[in-house]
């Protein structure tokens, strides 16, 4: 079962696992602990879970290397729509405060049913612009939340 | 005051007329994510806590608990005519249920499922209504040695239990506990792990985790495999009243699954999915039929759905009476009573006894608006399942956003909602279960605080969680289940059918 790129995966997750606990190694011994401070500080807990983490990926890599594999996805996996998804929240919070929440929604709405293979794009449009007109009107006028009108504003 | 006078005055409080709208929006959504893919309670009570928080607690509780009840009730539906679990606790009746809309019998399977989850909700409700009291003249005798052990043994087992490989579970757990360091240190006031960004002194929220994860990382895993996308979904046929053969076979399968659920769930031994394996494997070797099972068989839909449904109730014990979650959405509605002030264990009962007295007694009549919605009125629910996909998607994606950002009105939230994301379509990819994250992440510092207070007052000595008799069992009982490990794969691989 070696050689395959989810091998390669199961190897990296081991060692990002080990790093990320000898990072929280290393940030345990920056906390600050006051020298007259006698009790249990606050280090115990957090070097006990980047111990944790170091083993964890440790064991990992082993049933890994044994060949104790994580169950196969019988569906092929495409990486392009995860990367549309990521770069439409990126453009979200970017533009959420500017555009404010009604057209940076709409936009975000656009984007995500595109990455889930939408190509009605008129379609799209007009149910995010409504379900974020709606939103925006339930929560702010009725329940009271803030959001940004951006340049919507001076309509609202 | 007896258990009986406390449930009649939670009854005066749940019958207002302000408290029963609550309890019918909640059944309502509930039923609504329940049946929509993507979308579950945890994530929805995640979502609904930033819009809350100026609300009354009493009212907001009732809302949760009637939504966490009717996403058990609607994940069903989609089970059985859909073929794809609306959530984990339904993976089971899928098997059969489906079989069963194929072969023409989805009504009955409709029928059979909302029956015996209204049967094991009010049984599993009476049961947290007279065990509640008793569960908290134990928590009273508990001291923080004995919680920090009872913590203990509630990791061991939420990621010892759950799927077949327990390093992936504490992978999880871990991951959450090591987000919940992040932020100031409660007891002394120092900041860690912050990395000098300010917006984290305050720690990642469980929301921000709990959206990233179940939403994002869901939304990710779904699009990157367009082959789940389409799914066939089969029309409602037959009758939705069951003829006399159904409910002779139903009302056994119906019973023994709520006292399989029940203590799973209160127990702190791993949410609802666990029961329902149990309970199909049990129905399947009592039956007389066995042959049937594979192609729709009743018993196979009965036992589970009523076994998920007890589980909930079976939760709302531990999650009320210790404070301790032992699923994802006891987790965030623990997160709640947070976000109110209030701490769950004998406390609530005795300084809050009209708002938990008012919550149990709404379950019961959360329990009846649901068997209305779910039954009569199913065929409008089934109409949500024709939403197409990228809609859905969206929508979810855009509320998401809406609540994450509305927690601080911050962006920042926004990025850290994304790298959750990103982190919960590798642990999909790993087939990492997210629960234990979720629950490390809620319970970490609560066991820290727990850990230094206990260690406090034995000034440094580790042994006091030995010489506490309370505390000492709980620690061998997760030792032996960490020992064990053999033990149960074998079990595993009797009770999780092929």
């Amino acid at each position: 079962m070696f050689g395959g790129g989810r091998a390669t995966g199961e190897i990296l997750l081991g060692i990002a696992l080990v790093v990320a606990g000898l990072l929280f190694f290393w940030g345990t011994t920056e906390i600050h602990v006051a020298p007259s401070y006698s009790k249990v500080g606050p280090r115990v807990f957090p070097f006990a879970i980047a111990f944790g983490l170091v083993l964890l990926g440790v064991l990992y890599l082993i049933e890994s290397w044994r060949g104790i594999q994580t169950p196969q996805d019988e569906h092929p996996a495409s990486n392009l729509p995860v990367f549309i998804i990521s770069a439409a929240i990126v453009l979200d919070a970017l533009l959420f405060e500017w555009l404010g929440f009604i057209l940076s929604s709409t936009l975000l709405f656009l984007l995500v049913a595109i990455g889930f293979g939408s190509r009605s794009y008129a379609r799209d449009l007009v149910f995010g612009f409504a379900l974020a007109v709606v939103a925006y009107i339930t929560f702010v006028h009725g329940l009271g939340l803030s959001l940004p009108a951006g340049i919507l504003a001076s309509w609202s | 005051m007896s258990a009986l006078d406390q449930l009649l005055q939670g009854f005066s409080t749940a019958l207002t007329i302000t408290n029963l709208l609550w309890s019918l929006l909640g059944v309502t959504l509930g039923t609504v994510i329940g049946i929509l893919p993507g979308i579950g309670p945890a994530l929805t009570i995640a979502l609904l806590l930033p819009l809350t928080s100026k609300l009354d607690p009493t009212g907001a509780f009732i809302m949760f608990a009637g939504l966490y009840y009717g996403a058990m009730y609607g994940s069903s539906t989609t089970s059985i005519l859909l073929n794809t679990p609306g959530e984990s606790g339904s993976i089971i009746t899928a098997l059969e249920g489906n079989k069963m809309a194929k072969r023409g019998r989805g009504a009955a399977a409709l029928a059979t499922a909302a029956i015996g989850s209204f049967v094991a909700g009010t049984i599993g409700t009476v049961l947290l209504t007279f065990l509640a009291p008793v569960a908290i003249k134990v928590a009273l005798k508990f001291g923080p040695a004995e919680y920090f052990a009872l913590m203990v043994l509630a990791f061991v087992t939420v990621t010892g239990l759950l799927g077949e490989s327990r390093v992936r579970g504490l992978i999880s757990l871990f991951l959450g506990l090591a987000i919940g360091l992040i932020g100031i240190d409660t007891l002394t006031g120092q900041a860690r792990f912050a990395m000098g960004i300010p917006q984290l002194l305050d720690g990642v929220d469980i929301v921000v985790v709990a959206v990233g994860l179940f939403a994002v990382g869901e939304a990710f895993y779904i699009a990157s495999r367009p082959a789940l996308v389409a799914a066939t979904l089969e029309p409602v046929k037959g009758s939705l009243w069951m003829t006399a053969e159904d409910w002779r076979r139903s009302w056994l399968p119906w019973l023994r699954g709520t006292l399989l659920g029940f203590p799973f769930g209160a127990l702190p031994a791993g949410g609802t999915e666990i029961p329902t394996f149990l309970s199909y494997s049990l129905e399947k070797k009592l039956s007389k039929r066995p042959e049937e099972f594979g192609k729709g068989a009743i018993e196979g839909v009965a036992g589970p759905e009523a076994a998920n449904n007890a589980a909930v109730a079976g939760v709302l014990v531990p999650l009320l009476t210790l404070g301790l979650p032992t699923s994802a959405t006891a987790a965030i509605m623990l997160a709640a009573f947070q976000q109110y002030g209030l701490q769950p264990g004998p406390l609530l009962f005795s300084g809050e006894g009209k708002l938990v007295w008012g919550l149990i007694a709404s379950l019961y009549i959360g329990n009846v608006m649901l068997l209305v919605l779910n039954l009569p009125m199913v065929g409008v629910w089934v109409r949500l399942l024709s939403i197409p996909a990228p809609l859905l998607y969206a929508g979810i994606l855009l509320f998401s956003t809406l609540g994450v950002y509305s927690l601080n009105n911050s962006t920042f939230d926004l990025y850290l909602l994304l790298i959750l994301g990103i982190i919960g379509y590798l642990m999909r990819n790993f087939a990492i279960p997210v629960a234990p994250c979720i629950i490390g992440l809620i319970l970490g510092p609560l066991a820290e605080q727990q850990l230094r207070r206990a260690l406090t007052i034995s000034q440094g000595d580790f042994s006091v969680f030995l010489t506490h008799p309370i505390s000492l069992a709980f620690l061998l009982v997760a030792v032996a289940i960490i020992l064990l490990p053999l033990l149960m794969r074998r079990y595993w691989r009797v009770i999780v059918p092929q």
